[in-house]
């Protein structure tokens, strides 16, 4: 009987190579350390830093003011009603971007004729500018000028106030992210698709499973690391949401998409509180964080197939 | 593989913390460096440099404002100081965001045209005081005495001038001369009553459509206070530091924008926009008969060759004579690198001749007392209304922008006004509740 080789090497003992070999690691590391610190590391400090200071800050005579920015967030109305709307836009644009994701990635991961001209017409979208994306959408939903109420009249519905009625602007930006987005969570959810192995499906066949125990036994559970990822991609996009907003809105009306993002560049730039809107955007950090951080701990120990 | 990476991860680990105490500390040098600085002050009043300056001057300068003239004032500038000039295009708010940054990190641009935010960038330390050029060169440009008084002060804070205003808009009436004469109306309104008769005869409707509207007011807040300012109303009393919004003048005053809007329904509801560009496309469209905005408006309106007569009047007066006022001026940065050669740039920007020829250009009105008066500008129909309104147009937001706190006159009004407008709400009640948070944001 042969002896087994393991091809797992010993580990080699700690030593002058092995400190010399990971000198030479961190020699070629380097360049990307030294542009992740001046360019990341370094002006989040230095935000961090900002959040203890008034007005713009020291450099503009702003005083310290210890934890007053961030005692502040606890009375301040605007930021919770941005909290709020911020919520209700994750929820609205990120569940239906990945909702409709899946359901198309599922449709056009099917042997369709022209699968890949519709692949590529819903994806089309991600690719425009959200800017530009923005600023036609308003001119679509302009209450006098735009096509959606003049299409709207032809039926006998009177215009409606798209972007000025309080209670329809946020699902007016959400329909606009919904549409945007929607194409690359499919393309997401396609990659994942077209990873689960083929057997899978045969044995279910096999067994005389319909389509909906397939998509709740097999599809799901097998999709669930790429479930995962768009989820918490949609999450971290959603919550940074600036654009459409800033472009579409501004805002309003009556706060009702002042959105987080927009929040803090306002208080930044219009209102000139730097330190103030380092606070709010370390306070959303704090708690996209933890809402990330918990869905890791509960997604955990399903991942792996 | 486990037990390996645990083998290197000694040395890594040391790396990575000498590495995060390394980023540490030189995080924190900026801010203690700061923190023992006192804030930063206007420099010190020095003699004007006796040689004729020259190299290089970087400009922030606002993307709309690309005209021919300034091309040629370029060309000649360079060649006079043996200077090159090179511009930075964006848009207002941009350059507000971009200036605050740059000056924050002492990196500015050479000069700025700047919107409305002078007195605050000066308060921080981040503006040139003028006050060695002046002396030197004030009389000979006409300075203060051939300006605006309301362009001066908007450039001074506590006795000091910072900037220049550039241009000096204000808000006059446009309206479609073709729409009054079908509806038998002969002259613009003059009074607020005026006002409403003529958006009442000029608005058509086919059943429950409304084809043209008599009136659209603008979004932005601060293109409202028109309304305001000619019905007497005041929006903050510096001395009491408080704001005045819940007086019977300024409730008067919203109520009569709303009334036009939802009781009348002679106004169409304005359009929620970052810019102010809806206005102005709906009377192109010849679906809105009068709107009041600033002469910026002129040169769009007769590019899009629009196919019925209109004019430019004054605005209606209300209990009195009023109009708000906007521009852009200038400012050199007080870490501008080349500040004598922008100073020489200034001058030539505020020029009676310059200013004509952009007048000439682009239909834009400008701070100079002799500019309006002049034979160009008064034989300019466009125009001559806004050079009329110069005289008694007033800042909108004056005394209280010096506040330092931007969301009383900013946000909070912008949801104000919203509500109102949008929601609804009496005038009485959303100016108390505004007038209620903005005192108390104010006494903080």
């Amino acid at each position: 009987m042969s002896a087994i080789t393991s091809p797992i090497q010993p580990r080699a003992k700690k030593g002058f190579w092995g400190r010399r070999e990971a000198r030479i690691a961190y020699l070629f590391l380097s360049p990307a350390l030294i542009y992740f610190f001046l360019f990341f590391a370094l002006p989040i400090l230095a935000d961090l830093g900002m959040t203890f200071f008034a007005g713009v800050g020291p450099l503009g005579g702003g005083a310290f003011n210890g934890l007053d920015n961030y005692a502040r967030l606890l009375t301040d109305r605007v930021f919770h009603q941005s909290l709020l709307t911020t919520f209700w836009f994750m929820l609205g644009a990120g569940g239906s971007c990945i909702v409709f994701g899946l359901a198309l990635a599922l449709l056009l991961n099917r042997k369709l004729r022209l699968r890949i001209a519709f692949r590529a017409i819903i994806f089309f979208p991600y690719m425009t500018s959200m800017v530009i994306i923005a600023l036609v959408w308003s001119v679509i939903y302009d209450k006098q000028l735009g096509i959606l109420n003049y299409l709207l009249s032809l039926v006998g519905i009177p215009p409606v106030g798209w972007l000025n009625d309080p209670d329809l602007a946020l699902l007016a930006i959400i329909i606009v992210t919904v549409w945007w987005n929607t194409g690359y969570n499919m393309v997401l959810f396609l990659a994942g698709l077209q990873a689960i192995p083929g057997e899978f499906y045969d044995a279910a066949k096999v067994d005389g499973a319909g389509a909906i125990a397939v998509f709740r036994n097999i599809t799901l559970p097998l999709l669930a690391p790429t479930t995962f990822f768009v989820l918490i991609m949609t999450i971290i996009n959603m919550s940074e949401t600036f654009i459409q907003p800033y472009v579409m809105t501004v805002g309003g009306p009556a706060n009702a998409t002042n959105l987080a993002s927009y929040y803090i560049y306002n208080v930044a730039f219009t209102h000139l509180n730097l330190g103030y809107a380092s606070a709010i955007a370390f306070a959303m950090f704090a708690i996209v964080f933890a809402i990330t951080g918990v869905l890791f701990r509960w997604w955990q120990t399903e991942l792996e197939y | 593989m486990a037990n390996q990476w645990c083998s290197r991860s000694l040395s890594r680990r040391a790396f990575l913390r000498d590495l995060t105490a390394a980023a540490g500390v030189a995080a924190a040098l900026p801010l203690v460096a700061a923190c023992a600085q006192t804030p930063a002050q206007p420099a010190a009043t020095q003699a004007p440099a006796a040689a004729k300056p020259s190299g290089n001057l970087n400009v922030l300068w606002n993307s709309a404002h690309k005209y021919t003239a300034l091309d040629e004032l370029v060309a000649s500038f360079e060649k006079e100081f043996n200077a090159k000039v090179q511009f930075e295009y964006m848009q207002p708010p941009e350059i507000r965001t971009k200036f605050l940054a740059t000056a924050a990190a002492g990196t500015p641009s050479d000069f700025v045209e700047e919107d409305f935010m002078t007195q605050e960038m000066a308060k921080m330390g981040y503006v040139e005081p003028l006050t060695k050029y002046l002396e030197r060169d004030g009389k000979a440009i006409g300075y203060p005495d051939d300006f605006q008084a309301t362009a001066v002060e908007r450039q001074m804070l506590d006795g000091v001038h910072y900037g220049f205003q550039m241009f000096y808009t204000n808000l006059c009436l446009y309206y479609n001369k073709d729409m009054f004469q079908a509806a038998g109306i002969a002259k613009p309104p003059t009074t607020w009553q005026e006002f409403l008769d003529a958006a009442q005869k000029l608005t058509k409707r086919t059943g429950t459509t409304t084809d043209v509207w008599g009136y659209v007011e603008h979004y932005q807040q601060r293109f409202g206070w028109m309304w305001y300012f000619q019905n007497g109303a005041k929006w903050y009393d510096a001395k009491s530091k408080k704001v005045l919004t819940d007086s019977p003048e300024a409730i008067e005053a919203l109520q009569f924008q709303q009334d036009m809007i939802w009781k009348q329904k002679v106004a169409a509801e304005p359009k929620v926009e970052t810019g102010s560009n809806n206005p102005p496309d709906l009377f192109k469209a010849g679906k809105v008969a009068m709107i009041t905005s600033g002469p910026w408006d002129i040169k769009p309106i007769k590019g899009a060759n629009v196919s019925f007569k209109w004019g430019i009047a004054t605005p209606a007066k209300g209990k009195v004579q009023a109009t708000t006022s906007y521009g852009m001026g200038l400012l050199i940065p007080a870490k501008s690198k080349n500040k004598d050669l922008a100073w020489e740039f200034m001058k030539k920007l505020v020029s009676l001749e310059w200013q004509l020829k952009v007048t000439k250009e682009a239909d834009m009105v400008m701070p100079r007392k002799s500019w309006a008066s002049h034979a160009d500008v008064q034989g300019n129909e466009w125009i001559k209304p806004f050079a009329e309104a110069a005289a008694y147009a007033a800042d909108y937001n004056a005394g209280i922008r010096l506040t330092g706190k931007g969301e009383v006159y900013t946000t909070l009004w912008q949801e104000t006004f919203d509500n109102i407008i949008f929601n609804k709400m009496t005038p009485k009640d959303a100016l108390t509740k505004y007038t209620q948070q903005a005192n108390e944001l104010l006494s903080k």
